[in-house]
């Protein structure tokens, strides 16, 4: 394929797929308006997989068209971007896809991310990742999987684990929003949005048929996984089966059993010039980590249904079960004997969810969603002393979901001659209950004593619920306008525990968020991107009823916390040409009543919680008088070369500041906490579609990261002075023969550098080789 | 707090079974700074460590001390009258490097502990041993700086046994160094099987209540003491907060006029030597005022005269410490002679725990012959009136002032 040819790319006639939307929902041109549209094009055309980045996009892409299809009526020239097309152009967003996944290979779901723009990805344990975004994570990100929000009201401050029990083998895109988006995807939206779609069932060319039934054709796919750095032997089995004309299934399940992994070494300090010791704990080699190996073991089934024209449903499941995975940072903490360990013995997370999907329906209502779903998130926390004690700390928290969710998008009505109005609408609406215990253990008398509370008080309930809005104007072939709201409430009940001076929560906020923006495209290569949007958070059960010993210290609950405000203030630009294609922003981001931590004296502890004063630190959530602030830069450059070579480069920035949480006039503002440093990726190589091969070289950086918060010093996850910037080289290369065969390797870390993602307690892997095989048929 | 039923009521049956059976079996603890670890016997000439006759002892008497013309005095006309540069402490207060140390939490936790096990002369129930054995373990309680308590008193590890994974000062978290070093790593090597035991055996009710509570004081006594010691040090080789920890691991976070833990019972017992022991504790608070951290981060760092003074003032905490701790031991070996039954046995329980703490520096100082006389003391499954007041003597005689 010559590199023009292999250059086609769409010059779509929309602004992009009907706002609010799934990217399913949306047909190719040739559905749009007509019958055809009864069965989604990447389901029926063959050769639907998604492409990788550099080849036209297909499939579960969002279609270029989709407005038009939509609107029937007038377009606006826009060039579709061959790196993937996000959800919502108008935003700071770039998308990962399946095949780009299978060349990088992940070994997570936080990992998938990890060569995006304005994201970057810490790791507490090697079984844990959180992903940040735009120098935010946990709590003030918000997940999606599937347009299920995945966030709960027990995600804590700082990074939390709980994307990475999202199963990467089941995704086929993960589309990363960058800035304050709480219209359309609700509370927790501060520093931006992951959304994350899983495979679809169908997708397969061929249909094989099984004896007299042509209509029922059945797929098996086999995945194997090994990894040097860390043992990794892993891989899903999955049956993607069409039963008729109406019905697919994609069934699967998967296992990997993860060993200690090996780094490149042991970092230095830059603030003493030392060899940074635990966390975490190496082997006498000086390279194994202990305290980082687990299992895992991941569940699905995925039905879709499409009864009649325009109508689709999907019931699916997913199940997640990560076993025996330590906490590195704690397995041992510094100072403890070394076999002592806190283990996560179990992290649960089982979803299901039923959705249906209408993508025909009448004007005011042209694309309907409407998802019910139901979660289990479990925790069952270990730590052992060591050292011969007979003490063991247990502690359970089950948090149990039911959510619902609606989103409308009207189809496109002019306005007038050149004007054009499209709304996408809808309400959503979820409820925590949670379960939570603790205890100690004694071995040597085989007793048990239950602590009067769990890390969170028991029977809890968080119930949030919102609806909203957004427009957007289309003014000719160049400007789009976009405005929309969000209000609704959020209730928090809890009953206190007096035993160790816990209070009763029941509050109750009420909100109201607002959003809008510009594209202009002076020409179809160009777009001019401003938005200015609005995240928020409610104080959640975490930061209400919480107590526990996090990274920096322990941590104590405040039942009188107030709401999080963000507002995102970003412009940028987006070239789409078949050569080359760039996007960059410029952001500056506030976060108003900031949740943070802000130490308090011994003498304020809770009576009846001894953990509280014993702590060497002891940090209670506070809301910050002042505006926490952010800003930052970050860009996406791709290019396309002749004979089917590419080149792309990332570079993030970020610089966060808060008010100190300890009153200093000499100090009334702190770096805010882990705002990851100045880091960028290049990868650069050949990927031919036409041959299947692909050979790439890729390199990640980062500089030094030494502004620190008050709490990243306490932190022992960051060695002191900072962390030390690195740079890491990988090489990648595969080839693919669909939809038979896929052999991909990396060789990660070719260098063997030793480094570290700031505010992780795991180095990166050392020199190392990923192998990864899939057969099928 | 609740424990398990069916194990509270099997505790519970076992322990009034075993306690009625076994008292007179479990009486004495053989525990020294050998590292024993065995119940031993009750010995002695009552049969439960009851005394036959009334031991002559004199009064504390501290009237003919007086400092050392190198120990620093802030009670002494606010140090005017000593060798020590103007500093922070000058006062006679103790003022934070930092924020309240988690120090005073473990040091609360040993007092919930005694109210439970042996405060108010009760006598502890299984459950009482659960819910202190709760405090004990909580995280970052008490158990979670046993398992690392090192004492500063006897030699490092030496480099060739270091583990090159784990720092210098961490050593003793290193399970092959703690059974090699039990003296050094004397938390996890010494005083954690003592404790394990008395609280496993409190909680299943075996043996007797009294006893094991009283195994369970000397042994916290035992890490208050090593540790104030412990942190003075390292606050000039790690963390300047450790000042901190050291003044709270005596006082609990008091000043010089109150005091719980290691200071409430030593300022019940002499004035002077509290204050000793205090003005110990601010003479290294003063010598981090005078080379704060971060232009003197480590001992090393710290000119020839403040590296001195250093020697001086943690020695002048040193000898007062231990001048407190003799007396500790001096009130139980005196009140040995009023006590009878399991408040006998626990008594003495505590004194073969607490006693041979002394035993290094006894010997260190001598004369041997009293030194001698200490060590025969705490090893005997139970004294006579004769060896109380001989111990008394050598106790006062090796630790006659602070």
């Amino acid at each position: 394929m010559g590199p023009l040819s292999h250059a086609v790319f769409a010059v779509a006639l929309a602004a992009g797929p009907p706002p609010g939307a799934d990217p399913r929902a949306y047909e190719g041109p040739a559905a749009a308006g007509s019958g055809a549209a009864a069965v989604p094009a990447r389901a029926e055309a063959p050769g639907a997989r998604a492409p990788a980045s550099g080849q036209a996009p297909e499939g579960n892409e969002p279609d270029a068209d989709a407005d038009a299809g939509a609107g029937g009526g007038r377009r606006v020239l826009v060039i579709e971007p061959r790196t993937g097309r996000p959800t919502e152009p108008w935003r700071a967003a770039t998308v990962v896809r399946r095949e780009t996944l299978e060349e990088r290979l992940p070994r997570s779901a936080p990992d998938a991310i990890r060569y995006e723009p304005g994201v970057y990805v810490q790791q507490t344990a090697h079984s844990q990742a959180s992903p940040y975004v735009r120098g935010l994570t946990g709590q003030q990100v918000v997940l999606y999987f599937d347009d299920v929000r995945l966030n709960n009201s027990t995600f804590r401050q700082g990074p939390n684990q709980y994307f990475f029990t999202v199963d990467a083998r089941t995704l086929d895109r993960v589309e990363v929003v960058r800035g304050s988006a709480s219209v359309r995807y609700g509370a927790d939206a501060l520093g931006g949005a992951i959304l994350s779609t899983p495979i679809d069932p169908g997708r397969l060319p061929h249909d094989p048929t099984i004896g007299q039934w042509p209509r029922f054709a059945l797929h098996p796919r086999l995945l194997l996984r090994t990894q040097t750095a860390d043992g990794e032997i892993g891989g899903r089995v999955s049956l993607d089966a069409r039963l008729g004309r109406k019905v697919t299934l994609l069934v699967g399940a998967g296992g990997r059993d993860v060993g200690n992994l090996r780094a490149g070494g042991q970092l230095i300090a830059p603030g003493t010039g030392m060899v940074e010791k635990i966390p975490p704990h190496f082997d006498d080699d000086g390279k194994t980590q202990l305290g980082t190996g687990f299992r895992e073991w991941t569940a699905d089934a995925r039905l879709v249904a499409r009864p009649a024209p325009g109508h689709e449903i999907v019931a699916a499941y997913y199940d997640y079960r990560q076993l025996d995975a330590p906490r590195t940072d704690k397995c041992p903490p510094p100072e403890a004997p070394l076999d002592a360990c806190l283990r996560y013995e179990q992290q649960f997370r089982t979803l299901g969810y039923v959705s249906w999907r209408r993508t025909d329906g009448p004007p005011a209502a042209h694309t309907v969603r409407v998802t019910l779903h139901g979660q289990r998130q479990r925790e069952r926390r270990d730590e052992t002393r060591g050292g011969n004690s007979p003490t063991r700390l247990s502690g359970r928290d089950d948090v149990y979901t039911a959510g619902l969710r609606a989103v409308i998008t009207t189809d496109e009505r002019p306005l007038g001659r050149r004007l054009r109005l499209s709304t996408t609408y809808g309400a959503d609406l979820y409820q925590d209950v949670i379960r939570s215990r603790a205890s100690i253990h004694w071995s040597d008398t085989d007793i048990t004593a239950d602590l009067s509370r769990g890390q969170y008080l028991d029977g809890s309930l968080y119930l949030q619920m919102g609806t909203f809005g957004e427009s957007r104007l289309h003014v000719g072939r160049v400007l789009m306008l976009r405005a929309g709201g969000r209000a609704g409430l959020t209730h928090a009940r809890a009953e206190g525990d007096p035993d160790t001076e816990s209070k009763a929560v029941r509050r109750t906020w009420g909100h109201a968020v607002g959003g809008g923006g510009f594209v202009v495209r002076p020409i179809p290569q160009l777009a001019v991107v401003g938005n200015l949007d609005q995240g928020y958070r409610a104080p959640n059960l975490d930061d209400l009823t919480s107590r526990q010993q996090t990274g920096p210290g322990f941590q104590r609950e405040n039942a009188d916390l107030r709401p999080e405000r963000s507002l995102t203030l970003e412009g940028g630009v987006r070239v789409r040409h078949p050569v080359v294609e760039i996007d960059g922003f410029v952001y500056r981001l506030w976060v108003h009543d900031l949740i943070q931590r802000r130490p308090f004296d011994a003498t304020d502890c809770p009576v009846g919680d001894p953990g509280c004063a014993s702590s060497r630190t002891r940090f209670q959530l506070q809301n910050a008088d002042g505006a926490a602030k952010l800003w930052g830069v970050e860009g996406a450059l791709v290019t396309f070369l002749p004979w089917d070579l590419f080149a792309r480069a990332t570079v993030s920035y970020a610089f966060g500041d808060m008010p100190n949480p300890v009153e200093d006039p000499d100090e009334p503002t702190v770096p805010m906490s882990r705002v990851p440093p100045l880091n960028g990726t290049v990868e650069a190589g050949y990927r031919s579609r036409a041959t299947g091969f692909h050979a790439v070289a890729a390199l990640r950086w980062a500089t030094l990261q030494d502004r620190l918060a008050p709490a990243d010093r306490a932190d022992p996850r960051i060695p002191t002075g900072g962390t030390p910037g690195y740079v890491v080289v990988d090489l990648r290369a595969g080839y693919r023969f669909d939809p038979y065969a896929l052999v991909s390797l990396v060789f990660e870390n070719v260098g063997d550098a030793a480094y570290r993602m700031h505010g992780s307690s795991v180095n990166g892997p050392g020199r190392s080789l990923i192998v990864h095989v899939e057969l099928g048929f | 707090m609740s424990t398990r039923p069916f194990l509270r009521r099997l505790a519970l049956c076992l322990g009034s079974v075993l306690a009625a059976a076994c008292a007179g079996d479990d009486g004495g603890g053989g525990m020294g700074t050998g590292g024993d670890t065995d119940t031993g016997g009750s010995g002695g000439t009552g049969g439960a460590c009851e005394i036959d006759g009334t031991p002559q002892v004199p009064p504390i008497d501290e009237s003919s001390c007086a400092p050392l013309p190198t120990d620093y005095q802030p009670l002494d006309n606010m140090s005017a009258n000593d060798m020590w540069p103007a500093c922070i402490t000058d006062d006679g207060e103790y003022h934070l490097v930092a924020d309240s140390p988690g120090t005073i939490g473990r040091v609360e936790g040993y007092e919930m502990i005694a109210d439970l096990l042996w405060r108010n002369g009760k006598v502890p129930t299984t459950d009482d041993f659960t819910m202190a054995r709760v405090v004990y373990s909580q995280d970052q309680g008490l158990e979670s700086r046993i398992q690392r308590r090192e004492d500063l008193h006897y030699p490092p590890i030496p480099m060739e046994d270091w583990d090159p994974t784990v720092d210098p000062d961490k050593q003793c978290s290193v399970p092959s160094n703690v059974d090699k070093y039990p003296d050094r790593c004397v938390g996890p090597g010494r005083m954690q099987p003592i404790l394990d035991a008395a609280f496993a055996a409190g909680q299943t009710g075996e043996g007797i209540a009294e006893v094991h509570a009283a195994r369970i004081q000397a042994t916290l006594l035992w890490f208050l003491y090593t540790s104030t010691y412990k942190e003075s040090n390292t606050c000039f080789t790690s963390k300047a907060k450790d000042c901190d920890s050291s003044w709270a691991y005596y006082t609990g976070g008091f000043q010089r006029d109150g005091g719980i833990g290691l200071a409430g019972e030593v300022r019940a017992l002499s004035d002077t030597t509290h204050n000793r022991v205090f003005d110990g504790v601010a003479a290294v608070r003063c010598l981090r005022d005078l080379y704060p951290d971060d232009m003197y981060p480590v001992l090393d760092d710290l000119p020839a005269e403040g590296q001195m003074l250093f020697d001086l003032g943690w020695e002048q905490l040193d000898n007062a410490l231990h001048r407190g701790f003799a007396l500790v031991v001096r009130d139980r070996l005196a009140r040995q002679a009023d006590l009878s039954g399991n408040e006998a046995l626990a008594n003495w329980a505590f004194l073969q725990i607490a006693g041979p703490v002394l035993q290094r520096e006894a010997d260190e100082r001598g004369p041997a012959s009293e030194a001698q006389t200490l060590a025969d003391l705490f090893a005997m499954d139970c004294p006579t009136a004769a060896d109380i007041e001989a111990g008394i003597a050598a106790l006062d005689t090796i630790f006659p002032c602070p």
